[in-house]
């Protein structure tokens, strides 16, 4: 299953929206334990009646959908495919507030319509009369994966020509909340580690939304070629974990030598590191790490998908994670290894094309 | 309460119940109509409105012709509103 990306956009803690800025002058170091997106310009994409009752996930989510398609020249996709581990959380909580609040009275239709897991990808759908192949997943760290899946699977068996896929998720008040009090979250005085040295617990919060237009058509526009996907429920250690990358690679026809990057995942945290480090210890490629880039969150891997497309596009590894042993023009095949709290890993290669 | 501060109070409600992001709450006219032109409110603003006089007056509205007709502009609205509280 293989499919082209003929269209990207990232919305996150920096410029990415902006195809021309690649982390130039960016710290390694979290400047905080969340990391919230920049600010992005959505006016263009959403119109006012809907983006006045639009919460900050769908402000993100359609701008990135829509922008996707608008650089792949696609007006209508054949389907949306869309990932997202919390959902639409922040209206969730509003609506679930007022429920108690106004004792189950006088409940406001909006947050409710909002609240649904699936607005985003229903939004897109509205605003591109695409009346086909609609669906969100939400699956923890594997909801984007999951999407990611479907798309290819749709290509394959010839039910859509142009898929939209993306992975989106939202950080917010209470969500902070919740993830400080489950011992997620780094205390300050920790972000003077790099992440990928840390020696404490928790990790870096983070929020994006990150869409593609896939095909299995290659044209001007390709940025790289999705090779495979593929979700772990579970590993029980590191080395586990490089058999089933072997094994991974080995379906999709590419030898280990031929990786010429490893995107890992690695979150930050001490302990629930250790099966990825003792896998990138066996592996011998070159490494980079993108969470510092982005923050932990459960669809940090449709980050990951878009930082490796835009490496492979541009033959360049931001200069603020490491990975001082890859050389230019030579970034045709990365592998991108994901997981969450040590749950729910996930491989994905992307190739040149 | 009188009617000119009914409708003081229903403007800013309005602009913080419907999110009107780009409208400050002396911009509404009182007399524009809510819905179509004016405000250019749809369905869903209509059952926001029905909450937000339940919520902050206590008045339920529950016959869908007397709604059209009170929902007509920001000075409808207050008329019916103070006619409820006498």
């Amino acid at each position: 299953m293989e499919a082209f990306i003929n269209g990207a956009t990232c919305i996150s803690h920096h410029n990415t929206v902006d195809e021309t800025f690649f982390f130039e002058g960016c710290s390694p170091f979290a400047p905080s334990p969340f990391l919230k997106v920049a600010p992005f310009e959505h006016k263009n994409y959403i119109p006012s009646a809907m983006s006045r009752r639009a919460s900050h996930i769908l402000k993100m989510g359609i701008t990135a959908g829509m922008m996707t398609l608008e650089r792949a020249g696609i007006k209508s996709p054949d389907a949306i495919v869309v990932g997202t581990g919390m959902g639409c959380f922040e209206d969730t909580d509003k609506f679930l507030r007022a429920l108690v609040d106004n004792e189950e009275q006088l409940l406001t239709p909006t947050s409710f319509i909002q609240s649904t897991h699936n607005s985003v990808a229903g939004q897109i759908a509205l605003l591109t009369k695409c009346q086909g192949h609609n669906f969100t997943y939400v699956h923890q760290n594997n909801s984007f994966e999951s999407a990611l899946l479907d798309a290819l699977m749709l290509l394959k068996e010839g039910e859509a020509q142009q898929v939209l896929v993306g992975g989106i998720d939202e950080l917010n008040a209470p969500l902070q909340e919740l993830f400080e009090r489950a011992g997620h979250i780094k205390a300050a005085e920790d972000l003077k580690e790099l992440l990928w040295e840390s020696t404490s617990k928790g990790s870096v919060a983070g929020e994006g939304a990150a869409f593609f237009n896939l095909s299995k058509k290659r044209n001007a526009n390709s940025l790289a070629k999705i090779r495979g996907v593929k979700t772990i429920q579970k590993t029980n250690s590191g080395e586990e974990l490089l058999e089933m990358a072997l094994e991974f690679l080995s379906e999709l026809a590419i030898k280990k030598s031929e990786i010429d990057l490893v995107l890992s995942g690695r979150s930050g945290d001490v302990e629930k590191d250790l099966k990825l480090k003792e896998f990138e210890s066996r592996l011998n490629i070159p490494l980079a790490y993108f969470k510092p880039l982005c923050g932990e969150y459960f669809t940090s891997g449709a980050f990951a998908l878009w930082l490796g497309t835009s490496i492979i596009k541009k033959q360049l590894v931001p200069g603020c994670i490491p990975s001082d042993q890859t050389k230019p023009n030579s970034l045709r095949n990365i592998l991108i290894v994901n997981h969450h709290s040590d749950e729910l890993y996930s491989l994905i290669c992307v190739s040149a094309c | 309460m009188e009617v000119q501060e009914i409708i003081k109070n229903l403007k800013v409600q309005i602009v913080e119940q419907l999110n009107l992001e780009e409208v400050k709450p002396e911009d509404i006219d009182a007399n524009a109509p809510l819905f179509g032109d004016g405000l250019g409110l749809d369905s869903i603003d209509a059952l926001e409105l029905i909450v937000l006089l339940e919520k902050n007056y206590e008045i339920k509205i529950q016959d869908p012709k007397e709604a059209k007709a009170i929902f007509t502009s920001v000075q409808t609205m207050a008329d019916y509103v103070a006619s409820k509280m006498k």
